[in-house]
């Protein structure tokens, strides 16, 4: 008795010291030392908001591979990708002779609210591939989609195949009801927080707030993991609280968390009544500039890697992707982690970006 | 000779007895919060449901039930350990995560607190300060408040139904046992694990969904009303409205649709000479098939 008293109150002083350290340490840290996406890159050309970045090499070796596009989604920031220089896709990619590019769609504001999806698909990112073209010389590129962006991507691929050397995306809806299938606990709360919406609301919401608010969705994506919600910031904080390394991580992903920008409006309502509720990409009838998206038009090669325990886009959701294409060379990559853990977590590092270099590599 | 330590056996005796005393109160504890949750949820259908003020309301009494639950439970945690010791830290944890509190300021209640600062604005401290009392009597106010209130009483309705699990679970392992549990980070990851389960299956409840977008609805007609007595107030004194600047905007954005579209021709015409030969491949019978295959999820309709 006398000496498990002694062994817990000697851990409990270490304990309090532990988290007293990491509190003072926690108050010293400035933003400045909480920096992401640092990976050295040019911008290279812009069009309204939108930037688009060429990735410097990180030896003097000359790329290995033609131009690669990276497409990220209008919902949060691209700056995950490159999270921090020993959890970053992009250096995984880069360190395996990639040519990467970026686009940065920027933070827009309540003046960006008539952007559509044609604009993003048939404007922006239209402009940036053929920048590319235009400065690199390719006739077509490899666009690398994540999520939101990877739906994106597949929509230019399908009206532009000429233009698309190789197609990889990654957790990327297709079908946008294929969440009943196979879902584990808490998976597909956002297709059915989506759908428990009428129409008109999602039309209401962006008339009156202009924009679907980033701190709305922020919001229904902390439901996703109610309890983690909760604790994230008392019990997990605690534990890692006298780790420096581990604190500056967490802090790097709050402050991309807290980067959480507006959805432009009118393409907010594609996205969630053309897509979410009516499905259209699926059945062919999602339209772009005038012309259908027709997925069958997809030939050229496809890597198409989902994560098995994603939470926000259900791997149903994703796989479906390959009985819908025209092409005879797809590949399907289901790998273990979530949404965002199968870029940043530390088991995945280096998993995804050698799973595309060797694809791209058995495809130069 | 005195035992230096007589005073800390004492108090893990009466630790021990307290706990036993707890775990059998926890069990009356328990059938009293039932009984008034299911008193709070009669009284809200015969009133036809809604809970439509902020006191004397169905989440008003749930609400009072849940606090006096938690308040003995968090009483008898701070009499029960040892202070000094690592279970002080895991304990405190417990109380504040067990909280109903806390299901109402964090967490679950985020996407609530979003919608009310959405509906609401930014608070400039006294600025229109006779409007904003004036816009708080509104129809509009008081159908927010409602709902928000509707939507609190489902997610106090969830907090009371975990306690009543976790109060089974260690009634439970007490049974079993004979001992109570005294490990108090074992009993917050119990908590933490009944408390998500219940919060997942009720965020996925008709209910909850049902709740949370009259919420959302009610903040945006707040929202309008509010926007609608700015613009009155804008046009009266000469100032461009929402209305205005949005056309604006929608102006600029279909200009630069424009202005891309004619900076793009000269470059597809020069593409178009050079590959007058080339045809696009077309997409192999393979998806078609495929793509019948996929209609299952097609056919489906948003929930209505």
């Amino acid at each position: 008795m006398i000496m498990g008293f002694q062994d817990d109150f000697g851990q409990a002083l270490r304990q309090t010291a532990r988290v007293f350290g990491g509190f003072r340490k926690l108050s010293e840290i400035r933003d400045e030392d909480v920096q992401i996406a640092q990976t050295p890159k040019d911008e290279v050309f812009r069009s309204d908001r939108a930037v688009l970045y060429h990735y410097r090499p990180l030896d003097e070796k000359p790329p290995e591979t033609g131009p690669i596009l990276i497409v990220y989604s209008l919902i949060g920031r691209y700056t995950v990708i490159d999270l921090q220089e020993d959890r970053s896709l992009v250096r995984n990619l880069l360190t395996r002779g990639c040519d990467l590019y970026v686009i940065d769609w920027g933070t827009p504001s309540r003046a960006d609210r008539f952007l559509t999806i044609d604009d993003y698909v048939d404007g922006y990112l239209a402009d940036c591939v053929d920048h590319i073209c235009r400065e690199t010389g390719h006739d077509s590129i490899t666009l690398l989609g994540i999520c939101e962006g990877g739906t994106f991507s597949a929509a230019f691929a399908a009206l532009y195949p000429e233009k698309v050397k190789n197609l990889i995306l990654t957790v990327t809806p297709i079908d946008f009801h294929a969440d009943g299938e196979h879902n584990q606990q808490g998976q597909g709360y956002i297709n059915l927080w989506i759908r428990s919406l009428q129409p008109e609301d999602i039309d209401d919401l962006v008339e009156t707030f202009g924009n679907l608010p980033g701190g709305l969705m922020a919001s229904v994506f902390e439901l996703i993991s109610p309890i983690r919600s909760m604790t994230k910031y008392n019990r997990d904080l605690l534990e890692i609280i006298g780790d420096e390394d581990r604190l500056l991580n967490f802090l790097r992903m709050e402050k991309w968390l807290a980067d959480r920008p507006d959805h432009p409006g009118e393409a907010a309502k594609q996205w969630l009544k053309d897509l979410y509720h009516q499905n259209k990409l699926v059945k062919n009838e999602f339209r772009l500039s005038g012309r259908t998206v027709d997925l069958g038009q997809i030939t050229m090669p496809i890597l198409n890697i989902f994560a098995e325990n994603d939470h926000i886009v259900p791997a149903a959701c994703s796989s479906a992707l390959g009985g819908l294409v025209g092409s005879d060379d797809y590949t399907d990559v289901p790998l273990p982690g979530g949404h965002i853990g199968v870029f940043v977590s530390a088991k995945s590092q280096g998993l995804v970006g050698e799973t595309i270099a060797s694809w791209l590599r058995a495809r130069n | 000779m005195d035992d230096p330590y007589r005073s800390f056996t004492d108090l893990i005796t009466s630790w021990t007895k307290a706990q036993e005393q707890a775990w059998h109160l926890q069990s009356k504890m328990y059938e009293e919060a039932t009984a008034t949750f299911a008193k709070a949820m009669d009284n809200a259908e015969a009133s036809g449901v809604a809970p439509d003020s902020e006191t004397g309301s169905p989440f008003d009494d749930i609400w009072s039930q849940s606090q006096e639950t938690f308040n003995k439970w968090s009483q008898h945690v701070e009499a029960a350990i040892p202070p000094g010791t690592e279970n002080e830290i895991g304990a405190e944890l417990l109380c504040h995560l067990m909280d109903p509190g806390a299901w109402l300021n964090i967490g679950i209640n985020e996407l609530n607190r979003t919608i009310e600062t959405m509906a609401e604005g930014t608070q400039f401290a006294e600025l229109w300060g006779a409007e904003r009392r004036s816009l708080r009597a509104s129809r509009e106010w008081l159908e927010l408040r409602r709902h928000s209130l509707r939507y609190r009483y489902v997610i106090m309705s969830a907090w009371i139904r975990a306690f009543g699990r976790f109060s089974e679970e260690l009634n439970k392992a007490f049974k079993e046992s004979g001992t109570p549990p005294s490990d108090w980070q074992g009993l917050l990851e119990t908590w933490l694990d009944i408390a998500n389960k219940e919060l997942l299956k009720t965020q996925r409840s008709d209910e909850f969904l049902g709740a949370q977008r009259d919420l959302l609805r009610a903040s945006i007609d707040f929202r309008t009303f509010q926007q609608g007595l700015v613009e009155e107030l804008c046009e009266a004194n000469a100032i461009p409205t929402r209305t205005e600047v949005d056309d604006l905007h929608r102006r600029v954005t279909e200009l630069r649709r424009e202005m891309r579209a004619l900076k793009r021709e000269p470059a597809q015409e020069r593409a178009g000479k050079g590959r007058a030969t080339k045809v696009r491949k077309p997409a192999v019978a393979k998806a078609r098939d495929h793509r019948a295959k996929s209609r299952r999820g097609a056919a489906k309709d948003p929930v209505s």
